[in-house]
């Protein structure tokens, strides 16, 4: 079946799945802003961009469409051709390059994060930018991972190579740490390939010839591994979903379907080894119980919820799924004053329940969505891969 | 990964029959291109509205048909499944609706007339908790109440349609019509899906108690077309508010399949 | 009742001669047995010709349509969208007639130019590469709804009436002159007389029974014609096959859609045609060899009109002949039934035209000297009127947040707003929905009204213009238009289509035990 507007029924299951039309009106909704306003957009007339503006770009409207409408695929159309008349502001391309200011943020810690913590600082931003003063920024990290990796001795095994992205390599070095030691536990030789920026917050706020660029380096080192035959797994489902899909049906890059097939999620690859007989589940007990959320991109990879099987390997662990749906912080979608609201609202029905139900601590593969949960509800988050690194122990 | 059984479809056919297994000790797998079609659909479960190639007149036991449904149409998949698995699927179903927090009403040997926006009516048997007041043969006047934006629901249209039903002798209730213009949902855009959400949170109730009370009439049932649990609004009008009317029932017309 | 002129047919050419006479300050009354643009005028391919696809073969016609183009341009622009055209030669067309064709447009002062079949295609790259030869014409996109009651409305304001759902019953004749009519209300059954010195039978495949009233025999052969309708646009020029005229030769993208057309079959029957299967499939097949993504693009419906042609002893009269494409009758001259004139033929291009000729002959026989204005003069269209501006169609309707007051968005296919509806509505005496949808656009997307015609439905009762316990009825006859417009193109989306929708009325609203 092909896969174009001419499949929309207009049954609107979209816009009932849709989580930003449930928190706000300034959004006409998947259907109206995707199908319907496209068969217009062919006049070479582009769509109004507020009605672009809202779309947090989750995915979920076509992963319940049952016709194959390309509705995000539309979307991003659509903000191509709006780009060419119109530029983002500067405040976007801030965010957009937010490899840039990770880098920064990075390089000069801890001040980088004592000046993000400073509330002037933040008012400026907020007044000046408009990056919303409410809206938590992570800690930097001086040291980053793909420092730590390199500056200890090489494990040899069978070589595996691991897409880290910005945010580990910059934000969370202590997930990469698992993520490499449960690889090298279970016999891996982990290697870091040449890589950039996935290219997924430029895409989002409009610099597609820059991610193209990106996307292409990227590429070339992929290429480079999967042609000596290595496999490569991420730990960050955002940056896995921009290299497979992405790579191919946005920017339309080439090559980009070979890599895609040898791209794996780290909970994905693991419980395939573990199906295969190869995983190592020697897992020390932990008797606590932990919330698992579903990140709107790994749904996108429609690899199943693999972190909850693997989890569930674990001895005493008990692990309940939060109700479905987007956290809405949405990458840097929900740093922007005029998005921080409505972000919030579309995650307001996720964190009630963490409020009733007194939670304490949550699993989520994606770190937009580890951070959103945790500012706002004030929970512990958790990578699946850190409890597993925690349940190796030693 | 490996399941007993792997269902497609994730309608209330293939929910169904994958619950069904599950119950039973299989692992099931449903597999779906989206999310099923649930959403477009009329929140009841019907019975048998018409006997077959008839008259347009509702059968009001469909319990009872059974025996000439099975006469006249031996291929009917009634006729197959037979009278004791029917009523065995529906009490199933109906305890699976205890479980999950949305209690259904109704049994198989009775028709329940149930308005619909435009100011028909379509038979059925089951129906969810808000929906059990508000079926046609229950007496007496009804507000129906619309709402600025909610384009999908026509209250002076139905009232119109199902007046003319009543003065007919077809359903016993009468209706009048209103839209509140000025309750909105704070910027959200009004839909059917977000109204029921907002009927959640006690803030909206009140202003909503507030804003019908004056326009209510002694006997008065209300109807909206969106879910909504009668007993929190039920309260807000006879209780804490002091209301004086004897029968507040809220109660709810066809849901649009849509937003 | 009692006026001059009594016109007979809301069709372009009742429209035109309507707005002509008033503009000359005629009393006329425009009589239609429905609503206007019930009959062929409401079927057509929504072309503006520029003449080029007659210019080989019936130059005279080329040049009237060249002429009417211009004007047309001038004074109904907002329902004109000037895409320009093509004329596409295939390898397998006649490989002189591009060249035929160039020479004749060029002795008409017909701006036809060739360009390149690589700068062709880079414009519209949807096109087959297979192009071998290119024209470009000033073709132009129209839309004739519009057109039609703009027209209507100017004679209105000038003090001309007009009356849909009014079928004429009988001609009065006294003395060998026209002395009156009477006509019967469709809708109440009240019958009604209008004196009048002159009747002008613009009635369309309806005029042979409409002189016959008056003991005027009029020969109409018919000829139906069948159009597709695909679901995008896929090209925004008109796209003309460059080979002798056809069948399946013209692509006319309208609004967000494309319209392929057309075909011509002789028939007996006049009243609601339908496209046969093998049309729909010809002109499919037409449309793939020059548009490869015809085949794969969905097709939301297919429709037919028929072409009032005259009959064999008009044609052969040289006198009465003003032009061949059309005929102005004189039946005082003819059959000594003075002041009854008939108009057959023509098409919508040049429909201003036989107006401006038919108002001529009466102005004449009235004996007064009173000139046609009505190429110079505008014509009016509401403000927020738009036939293919998305941009500014959209900042109407402004942000979400705004859905819902006026702006809310009732017909989502065709992006229609409440306002613009309830506008149209409280225009008309008798609005109907078809009316609606012809006007706005509502209804006319994929989904061909299944989601909106009840929201229409319910502003139409609550707008009080129908009387009450009427809207099922009316909401089913609706439905039941639009099934003989979708039955034509069941396959693909529009068939998973019709089962959404079909299980909406029947499920939903139970509307088929009603």
């Amino acid at each position: 079946m092909k896969s174009d507007i001419d499949q929309c029924i207009k049954c609107s299951i979209c816009n009932a799945y849709c989580p930003v039309l449930k928190a706000t009106g300034l959004f006409p909704g998947p259907k109206l802003a995707g199908p319907d306003a496209e068969r217009f957009r062919l006049e070479g007339k582009n769509i109004p961009a507020e009605w672009l503006e809202f779309c947090d770009y989750c995915k979920i409207c076509e992963q319940v469409c049952p016709h194959n409408v390309p509705i995000p695929e539309l979307h991003v159309r659509s903000r191509l051709t709006l780009g060419k008349t119109q530029k983002p502001s500067f405040r976007d391309w801030l965010l957009g390059h937010a490899y840039l200011l990770e880098k920064l943020g990075s390089w000069g810690a801890p001040l980088s994060n004592w000046i993000n913590g400073w509330a002037f600082f933040r008012w400026l931003l907020d007044r000046g930018l408009g990056i919303d003063r409410r809206a938590k920024m992570p800690s930097f990290h001086h040291q980053t991972f793909a420092q730590w990796f390199h500056s200890r001795k090489l494990v040899k095994g069978k070589p595996l190579a691991y897409f880290y992205g910005c945010y580990t390599n910059y934000i969370e070095p202590s997930l990469g740490r698992s993520v490499v030691e449960i690889l090298e536990k279970n016999g891996f030789q982990v290697f870091l390939p040449q890589q950039e920026c996935c290219g997924l917050p430029l895409i989002s706020n409009g610099f597609f010839t820059l991610a193209a660029r990106m996307g292409e380096k990227n590429l070339k080192a992929l290429q480079k591994t999967v042609e000596d035959g290595v496999e490569i797994v991420f730990s960050s489902p955002s940056c896995g979903m921009t290299l497979s899909q992405e790579y191919k049906d946005i920017l339309h890059l080439p090559g980009a379907s070979a890599v895609a097939e040898n791209l794996y999620e780290i909970s994905q690859f693991l419980l395939q080894l573990h199906e295969d007989g190869q995983l190592k589940t020697d897992f020390r007990e932990i008797k606590e119980t932990y919330y698992y959320h579903v990140p709107c991109h790994l749904r996108a990879l429609q690899v199943g919820l693999p972190a909850l099987e693997l989890l569930s390997l674990i001895p005493g662990l008990k692990v309940m799924e939060l109700p479905e749906g987007c956290c809405g912080l949405a990458g840097t979608y929900g740093l922007k004053r005029e998005k921080y609201a409505v972000a919030r609202e579309v995650g307001e029905e996720i964190f009630q329940v963490i409020r009733q139900w007194n939670v304490q601590k949550v699993i989520s593969d994606c770190e937009a969505c580890r951070l959103q949960i945790g500012s706002q509800t004030g929970v512990q988050t958790f990578h699946p891969a850190q409890i597993l690194r925690q349940a190796y122990g030693e | 990964m490996f399941y007993d059984v792997i269902v497609i479809g994730a309608g209330l056919a293939g929910l169904m029959a994958a619950e069904a297994a599950q119950s039973q000790g299989a692992r099931v797998l449903v597999l779906a291109r989206g999310m099923g079609s649930l959403p477009l659909t009329t929140g009841c479960i019907d019975g048998l509205g018409y006997f077959p190639r008839t008259t347009n007149i509702p059968l009001s036991s469909p319990l009872s048909a059974l025996p000439q449904l099975k006469e006249d149409h031996p291929y009917h998949p009634y006729a197959i499944v037979g009278q004791e698995k029917i009523m065995l699927a529906m009490a199933h179903f109906q305890e699976l609706g205890q479980v999950i927090g949305l209690p259904y009403y109704g049994t198989f040997a009775s028709t329940l007339l149930i308005p619909t926006p435009l100011g028909t009516y379509h038979p059925t048997c089951l129906v969810p908790e808000t929906m059990n007041q508000g079926n046609l043969s229950i007496p007496g006047p009804v507000l129906l109440l619309g709402f600025r934006g909610l384009k999908d629901f026509f209250p002076f249209l139905a009232a119109e349609n199902l007046n003319i039903l009543h003065s007919q002798g077809k359903i016993a209730s009468s209706f009048r019509a209103e839209v509140l213009e000025k309750l909105d949902l704070g910027g959200k855009a009004m839909n059917g899906l977000n109204l029921a959400r907002a009927f959640d949170g006690e803030d909206f109730r009140n202003a909503f108690i507030k804003i019908v009370r004056p326009l209510l009439k002694s006997g008065d049932s209300i109807a909206l077309s969106t879910g909504y649990l009668a007993g929190k609004l039920a309260a807000g009008f006879a209780g804490k508010n002091k209301f004086t009317t004897e029968n507040t029932e809220i109660t709810e017309m066809g849901l649009k399949p849509k937003d | 009742m009692k006026t001059e002129v009594v016109v007979i047919g809301g069709g372009a050419t009742g429209a035109g001669v309507l707005r002509d006479l008033a503009l000359r300050g005629i009393d006329a009354v425009l009589l239609e047995k429905e609503e206007l643009t019930s009959g062929t005028s409401g079927r057509n391919h929504g072309l503006l010709h520029s003449g080029a696809r007659y210019a080989v073969n019936d130059p005279d016609s080329a040049r009237e349509c060249l002429a009417e183009n211009k004007i047309l341009k001038k004074i109904a622009s907002p329902c004109i969208e000037p895409t320009g055209g093509f004329f596409l030669a295939l390898p397998q067309d006649p490989p002189d007639y591009a060249d035929d064709l160039l020479r004749a447009c060029a002795s008409l002062d017909l701006p036809a130019e060739e360009v390149s079949p690589a700068e062709v295609l880079q414009k519209e790259p949807a096109l087959s590469p297979k192009i071998n030869r290119a024209i470009y014409v000033p073709d132009a996109s129209i839309d004739p709804f519009r057109l039609i009651r703009s027209n209507v409305e100017e004679a209105e304001r000038l003090g001309a009436q007009f009356f849909p759902h009014r079928r004429v019953v009988a001609i009065f004749t006294a003395d060998g002159t026209i002395h009156g009519l009477q006509a019967i209300d469709a809708k109440t059954g009240e019958e009604f007389r209008i004196t009048c010195r002159f009747i002008i039978n613009a009635a369309g495949v309806w005029a042979g029974r409409v002189a016959r009233m008056a003991g005027a025999p009029l020969d109409i052969l018919f000829s139906k014609g069948s159009l597709v309708v695909l679901n995008r646009r896929l090209v925004n020029s008109v796209i003309n096959r460059c080979r002798p005229p056809s069948n399946g030769d013209i692509l006319v993208p309208h609004g967000p859609a494309l319209i392929i057309g057309t075909t011509s079959q002789t028939v007996t029957e006049i009243e609601d045609p339908s496209p046969e299967e093998e049309e729909v499939d010809l002109l499919l097949s037409e449309g793939e060899t020059i548009l490869p993504e015809v085949s794969s693009t969905r097709a939301i419906r297919a429709y037919a009109g028929v072409r009032p042609l005259m009959g064999a002893r008009e044609a052969g009269e040289d006198s009465r002949k003003i032009s061949r494409d059309f005929l102005l009758l004189d039946h005082g001259e003819a059959d000594q039934i003075k002041g009854l004139f008939s108009i057959v033929g023509g098409k919508l291009t040049t429909y201003r035209l036989m107006a401006e000729r038919t108002v001529d002959v009466i102005v004449k026989a009235m004996g007064r000297k009173t000139s046609c204005t009505t190429a110079e003069k505008p014509l009016p269209f509401p403000e927020e009127y738009t036939f293919h501006d998305l941009g500014s169609k959209l900042r109407k309707i402004g942000l979400p947040q705004s859905f819902q007051e006026t702006g809310e968005i009732l017909c989502e296919c065709e992006l229609v707003s409440r306002g613009e509806i309830v506008q149209e509505i409280r225009n008309q005496p008798y609005p109907s929905l078809k009316e609606i949808q012809e006007r706005t656009r509502a209804g006319m997307g994929p989904c061909q009204g299944g989601f909106c015609s009840p929201r229409l439905t319910a502003l139409l009762s609550e707008g009080g213009k129908i009387p009450p316990g009427t809207s099922l009825p009316i909401l089913k006859r609706f439905l039941e238009e639009r099934w003989k417009g979708t039955r034509p193109v069941m396959w693909g989306p529009q068939l998973r289509e019709e089962q959404l929708i079909q299980a909406l009325y029947t499920e939903l609203f139970n509307l088929d035990h009603f």
